[in-house]
This record gives structure tokens, sequence and C-alpha cells, in this order.
């Protein structure tokens, strides 16, 4: 049956390694075709970009979300888009605006964290806006293509990281990215 | 507002990796116990020892030489703490004899140098610019290419639309900037036309006077998104501002890389490098050697962006 509101789209809460697609250790580098979409806590996660400071959420709301790769150059808006195969095997792709999904859906996913991530590419550089249920959480949200690393140090200890080619942080009163 | 959770805690910190010693390459390049030098900068050899030689000053040469009364008959850079009479022999000898073929490296796949008994294989390395997803990705498939101790930083910078010069340096004083002593490679990327492009890597340092093919590369052929994305209708230089690896992203380097080389015994336990030949010195190892399987890391995730390569429907919601 057919996707025709934002509410039938699931987003379903997931492991963190599962979230992140980092839960095969064979592979090596990032998966292009990676089409995984859903919510969880990851944490500790690390938002790395050249130029700036990496910062280190030690708990996180992190939404996994696409864009299509190749936008509409003259875009206002990002779109988020669903990759859904159906019962028969045939794929649909779902376009959503993010404003309008995160107006449907983050009230629902919203717990203690502070922090909120977007796991998403966001090849124009547009800019979100701030959802008010956020309350006084932050969200943050990246530039250019946004990929996932399981980083592990020489003591065995995991760290998710998310590499982008900015990170912007929106807070309740101003943006400090 | 409140969140209503229990012990909120702001958490921003900054990563700090671990510290890193500063290592050069090594200085000995290993010659077959029948005093037959291999390195590769020599392009010569000697089948008996040569001559005695009257002292010189050490500081003159900067040529690998023979050494007759070295232990193990090694070929020792004058660089290396040797001493100064054997150093003074070891200048003579060059002196005399000359180093043919120091000049030209030309495009040998596998080079290495006076300075250094790493050799770095030159098509993987253009390989892995071909397939990165961005200069982090690069970065990691370089340190993983590379077979010495130091750590390669990277430094990528969009100089226009059109050119983009990746370079590859030993960040000695961990200052995150390129020096030019410190440069290991550098590598140019040139538009050549609406769906085209060419880059070739060229050597500095320990690897200077190699220099690659021009690889050409064109839209729709297989690469990573750090090449393909120039030939996007939205492309944008990325990095006027230069990328460069930064001093804490290197001890996750260093990680990675001896998971990496933990994984690949085959390639990184060599007992000894004594035998081995490098760069041209009879063409047995000048393009013949298959790319090491990659191994398990785990580090690598996913793209939030849809690469759509099937046909598909598609529907737009808006409430």
């Amino acid at each position: 049956m057919p996707i025709t509101r934002i509410a039938e789209i699931p987003f379903p809460r997931l492991a963190a390694h599962v979230l992140l697609h980092v839960d095969d250790p064979e592979r090596l580098s990032p998966d292009l075709t990676f089409a995984g979409f859903g919510h969880g806590v990851v944490g500790p996660l690390e938002l790395a970009a050249p130029r700036q400071r990496s910062i280190v959420l030690e708990r996180a709301l992190v939404l996994a979300l696409h864009t299509s790769e190749i936008p509409p150059p003259d875009a206002s808006e990002i779109e988020l888009e669903f990759e859904l195969e159906t019962e028969d095997e045939q794929l649909t792709s779902v376009l959503v605006p993010l404003d309008g999904f995160l107006a449907v859906k983050l009230p629902t996913l919203l717990g203690c964290e502070r922090d909120v991530v977007l796991a998403l590419c966001n090849p124009l550089r547009l800019a979100p806006a701030r959802p008010a249920v956020l309350g006084e959480r932050t969200l943050h949200y990246a530039w250019g293509d946004v990929l996932s690393w399981l980083d592990r140090d020489a003591w065995g200890g995991e760290q998710f990281r998310l590499s982008a080619d900015a990170w912007h942080h929106l807070g309740s009163s101003r943006e400090d990215g | 507002m409140s969140l209503g959770c229990a012990a909120p805690k702001r958490t921003h910190r900054v990563r700090a990796g671990p510290a890193l010693g500063n290592r050069w390459p090594h200085t000995v390049i290993p010659i077959s116990r029948e005093g037959r030098g291999v390195g590769p900068a020599l392009g010569t050899s000697w089948a008996t020892p040569p001559p005695q030689l009257t002292n010189r000053p050490p500081a003159l040469s900067l040529h690998p030489v023979f050494i007759p009364n070295a232990k193990d008959s090694s070929l020792v850079s004058p660089t290396s703490t040797l001493p100064r009479t054997v150093l003074a022999s070891t200048v003579a000898v060059a002196l005399l004899f000359g180093v043919p073929g120091c000049s030209d490296r030309g495009t040998d796949r596998w080079v290495t140098t006076e300075n250094s008994a790493v050799e770095i294989d030159w098509d993987e390395v253009a390989k892995a610019y071909r397939e990165a997803e961005g200069p982090e990705d690069f970065e990691t498939r370089v340190n993983e290419i590379y077979e010495g101790d130091e750590v390669i930083s990277v430094a990528v910078h969009d100089q226009d639309e059109r050119t983009q010069v990746v370079t590859g340096f030993f960040d000695q004083n961990e200052d995150g900037s390129v020096q030019d002593g410190e440069k290991v490679f550098t590598m140019r990327r040139d538009v050549t036309g609406a769906d085209q492009a060419q880059y070739q890597i060229a050597g500095h340092g320990p690897y200077a006077g190699y220099h690659s093919p021009v690889w050409d590369i064109a839209a729709g052929m297989f690469m990573g998104s750090m090449l393909s994305r120039v030939f996007m209708p939205s492309y944008m230089p990325m990095y006027t501002q230069p990328y460069v690896t930064s001093p804490s992203r290197r001890g996750g380097l260093v990680s990675h890389r001896n998971s990496y080389r933990a994984a690949n015994p085959d390639k990184f336990q060599r007992s000894s490098k004594s035998g081995r030949s490098y760069g041209r010195t009879g063409g047995g190892f000048g393009g013949g050697r298959a790319a090491p399987p990659r191994a398990p890391r785990g580090s690598g995730g996913g793209r939030f962006g849809i690469r759509r390569t099937r046909a598909r429907a598609m529907i737009r919601v808006v409430e």
C-alpha cells in the first residue's frame, strides 16, 4: 500500500552499530549504496570536519536520513529520500521535506539527550529550520557528504564518527557552529 | 526548558589523539650477501668491493654508497650515525665512482631513494585517490599503503575550480601545515574538459624525481566522491581553504594502521628487506606486484545520501 502521509513512513529505532551501518567488520570504506534509515541513541559520537575542531557527544539522538546525491541545484529546502521496497520487490523512493518530517516525527523520538544529530548528506549546504520542539537541545547538521565510521583506539575502545565538510550547531539561542 | 531527565550533562569535548614520535625513514638500504647493491637509485652494482679510498668530508654526498668493511656489507646513507672514518670512505667511493641513475627515477611504480628503505606503491596511491570518498578516507588509505613507521599527513587544496593539489607529507613538527622539507608527494588534478580530468603524482624529498603517468578520468567512471564530485552540476570547490590532517587525527591513523597491518601479516611482517629489489635494477619488480587484499577494520559505515542505481517509482509526500 503506497505511503501517502509522513506519519506512515517507517522510522525504526535501531542499535547504534546498525543505525550507522558500522556493523560489518569486513567493511573497509563507507558503503555508498547504504540506504538504511532510522533513529537511535549513539555515543560517544564524534562530529568531524576539516578545518573544524571535532566535537564528541557522549550521547546523542541520531536521525539517520538520506537526501538525493544530486538534488536540483535550485532546491531551496532539504528534501529527504526514503528508499522503500514493496512486497513485490519494486523499489520506491518517498520524497519528503526535512522540515515537515521533523515536525511530524521528532516529537515522538525525543528523550533525555541534549543533542540531536542529523546524519544526512547536504550537498547544497542548505540550513534546516530548527524545530521548536527541540527546546534547549542542540540540533547538529552538516554540509556536504556525511559518512559514518567506527574508530577503535589502541585499547579496544570504540567511538562512532560522522565526517562531513562542515558541521553546524543550532542551539536554542544561537548557532555556534 | 527542562528535558525532564536525570543528571543531564553537557559533554562536548575536543578529541585528542595520543602523542606520536617523530621518526624519519631508515637510512640503510640493504644489498645482497654477494655485495651486489640493489638500491634503486644506484642503477649499478659492484661485483666485488671497491678499492680503499682516501678520507673526504662526509657532508658532500647525498647518495647511498658501498661500505667495504661495514657489517653485512650494507649500503649506507652518509646521513646515518656512522663513524666519521666510515662515512669519509663512503663519500670518497661515491665521488670516485659516481652514482649513475640517481637523477632520473622516472615513472617506476616502486620507488625508494637514498634516504629511505621504505618504498611506496604509487599505483596504489593513485588508486586510493581515485576511490577516496574524501580527504579523510584518502589519508587512511595512503597510510595503509605506506609501509614505514611515519604517518603521512595529507593537505588538499582547491587552487581554483579546475585544479586540486593534494600533498602528502611527514608532519615532523606536528603543526598541521606543509613545510617544503616535509613533502612526500604532490598530486595534481586538473579538469580538462566538460566531463574529463587528469591527475599525476610527483615525488618529493626521499622520493624526489618520481613522476607518475598522467591518468585520465571521465564522468561515469568508477571513482569515489573526492574525484567524482568535480563532474557534478552543483560542484563547488570545497577546499579553497586547504584541508590538512590535524595532529589529533594522526593518533587515529596510527591506531587504524596498526590494526590493518596486524590483519595483513603477509604484507607487513617481512623478516628482512635484504635481497629485495627496489626500483629499476633489472625490472623484475617494476610493476608486477598485486595489490594486497584490504583487511577488515570495521571502521567504514555508510553515506547518508541516495545514489539511485535502479529505476524506481517516486512518491512525494508533504504532510
